[in-house]
C-alpha cells in the first residue's frame, strides 16, 4: 500500500472518505479541523516511524492527502 | 516538601470496617469513619480501595453501609495491594507519588512501600489522625475540588459510552452536548486558576508559573484580557478546565499563556479557545501572536497552534526546548467554531 493509500484508510477508519480525492482541500471538505489533525499527526508518526520535524506542522502541509504524503515522504528521507 | 494527597486507597478488614468480612459477614464501620471519608471528599481527595476479598461480597457491604459512591475505580480481589494502587493511579491519570494508603497489616504496607517507596503509607490505626495530617490538608477547598470526585465518576461514564461508540471523533463529541463557558476570570478564581497553572503540564503553552499576587494584577490590569473557560456535557460538569491570558498593546494581541485541563485533552477545547482569541483580535482589528516554550512535553499545545494557521516567527526552526517562540496567526480572522460543542461567552 503506497503512502496516499495508507492516509485515506485512516480517514476511513474514521468514517471520513466519501468522495475523498488525493487533491481534496480538507480543512475546507470538513474532513478535517485541528483536533482531527492532532490525531493524524500522531497517527502518521506511528504507521511511518517518522518524527515530523516541527516546521513541517502547518495548515497548508496538511491541507491534501498529496501534501500529508509529502510530509511523510520527507520525514522519511531526513530520518535515513 | 511532599505533595499534598490527591488519592487515598482504604483496605477494608479491620482498617475501614472492624472484623474480617469472609470470616463474621456482620463487620461494622469503625467508629468515625462515615464523617472521615465525608470530609475528605469535600476536601477534594479521592478515595479507592485496595482489599483482598469477594468483590461483589465487599462492594454490597459498602452500599449496606451507604459509602459505596465515596470510593471510586474500587480494587477488590485477591492480587497485590501494588498492583491495585498502580492500576487506581493510571485510571485516575494522577501520579503514585501524591497517593496515601492504609492498612492495618504491616506486611501490606511493607509491599506497599517496597514497589512503590513514593506512596504514603498508613497504620490502620492512625485513621483518627488522617484529617489533621498536613499532607491531607489542601491549600486551598475549591468549588472544583468540592466536585472532584463526582467530576472523575462522570469521566468514567464517558468513558464507558466512549469505548463502545462507533464512528469519528467529531461525531462522538456531538453527542455529548458539551457547553463551553467562557468568562472574564473573578477574584474568587483565583485559587482554581492558580490550581490549574501549578497542576497542568501537557496542555499547557509555555509552562510559566504566576504567583497569586501577579494572577490577581492580570484581573484589574488594563491591558490584559484574563478569561477562564468552563465545560459541562449530558453526564455532568468538567469544571473550570482552561485559561487564557492575553496582553494587549496597540496594534498586537498577545497569547500569553493558553492551557487546558489534561482531562479535556480530547475535548477539541483548545481549537474552540484559540477560535475565540482570533476572532477578538479580528474585532478589535490586531495582530495576533503567541507566546510558547517548548516544555518538552507540551508538543500537542504547539501542534494546535499550527494546524489552527499560526506561524513561527523570528526563532531559530531547529531549537530544541528551553527557549521563547514566537507564533504568528497568518489565518482569517473569519474562522468558525467547532460545531461539536455550544460555545458560551459571558
Amino acid at each position: 500500500m503506497d503512502t496516499r493509500e495508507k492516509i485515506v484508510e485512516f480517514f476511513k477508519s474514521r468514517g471520513k472518505a466519501d468522495d475523498l480525492a488525493y487533491d481534496t482541500d480538507l480543512f475546507k471538505g470538513g474532513y478535517i479541523n485541528s483536533l482531527f489533525a492532532l490525531e493524524m499527526v500522531l497517527f502518521l508518526e506511528e504507521t511511518f516511524k517518522i518524527k515530523i520535524k516541527n516546521k513541517e506542522i502547518s495548515e497548508k502541509n496538511f491541507r491534501t492527502i498529496d501534501s500529508i504524503a509529502g510530509v511523510v515522504e520527507r520525514s522519511l528521507q531526513s530520518g535515513r | 516538601m511532599s505533595k499534598k494527597i490527591k488519592c487515598l486507597v482504604w483496605d477494608l478488614d479491620n482498617t475501614l470496617w472492624d472484623g474480617i468480612l469472609l470470616e463474621d459477614g456482620d463487620v461494622v464501620l469503625r467508629e468515625g469513619i462515615t464523617d472521615i471519608l465525608k470530609e475528605l471528599d469535600r476536601r477534594g481527595i479521592l478515595l479507592s480501595i485496595a482489599s483482598k476479598n469477594n468483590r461483589e461480597d465487599a462492594l454490597e457491604k459498602l452500599r449496606e453501609f451507604g459509602i459505596d459512591e465515596y470510593f471510586i475505580y474500587p480494587q477488590i480481589g485477591w492480587g497485590s495491594k501494588a498492583d491495585s494502587i498502580s492500576e487506581i493511579a493510571a485510571s485516575l491519570n494522577i501520579s503514585t507519588d501524591t497517593f496515601a494508603f492504609i492498612d492495618d497489616q504491616p506486611s501490606e504496607r511493607e509491599e506497599v512501600k517496597f514497589v512503590l517507596p513514593e506512596v504514603m503509607t498508613i497504620d490502620a490505626a492512625e485513621y483518627k489522625n488522617l484529617l489533621q495530617m498536613e499532607r491531607f490538608i489542601p491549600r486551598f477547598i475549591t468549588e472544583d475540588s468540592r466536585m472532584r470526585r463526582k467530576m472523575y465518576q462522570a469521566d468514567l461514564e464517558r468513558k464507558n459510552v466512549e469505548s463502545s461508540f462507533k464512528g469519528s471523533s467529531e461525531e462522538f463529541l456531538a453527542t455529548l452536548g458539551m457547553e463551553l463557558t467562557v468568562a472574564p476570570v473573578m477574584k474568587g478564581d483565583l485559587e482554581r486558576v492558580e490550581e490549574l497553572t501549578v497542576r497542568t503540564n501537557q496542555l499547557n503553552s509555555t509552562g510559566v508559573t504566576y504567583s497569586f499576587e501577579e494572577l490577581g494584577n492580570f484581573i484589574t490590569s488594563k491591558n490584559h484580557i484574563f478569561l477562564i473557560a468552563e465545560l459541562k456535557d449530558k453526564f455532568g460538569p468538567y469544571g473550570k478546565i482552561g485559561l487564557v491570558l492575553l496582553e494587549e498593546t496597540e496594534d498586537e494581541l498577545r497569547i500569553k499563556l493558553l492551557l487546558m485541563s489534561c482531562r479535556v485533552m480530547t475535548r477539541g477545547i483548545g481549537s474552540a479557545l484559540l477560535v475565540h482569541v482570533i476572532r477578538l483580535a479580528s474585532e478589535r482589528d490586531k495582530r495576533l501572536v503567541a507566546d510558547f516554550i517548548d516544555t518538552g512535553r507540551n508538543r500537542v499545545m504547539y501542534i494546535t497552534y499550527k494546524l489552527m494557521g499560526f506561524e513561527e516567527a523570528g526563532t531559530d526552526e531547529s531549537s530544541e526546548g528551553g527557549d521563547m517562540i514566537e507564533l504568528v496567526y497568518r489565518g482569517s480572522g473569519e474562522k468558525q467554531y467547532p460545531s461539536y460543542l455550544k460555545f458560551i461567552v459571558k
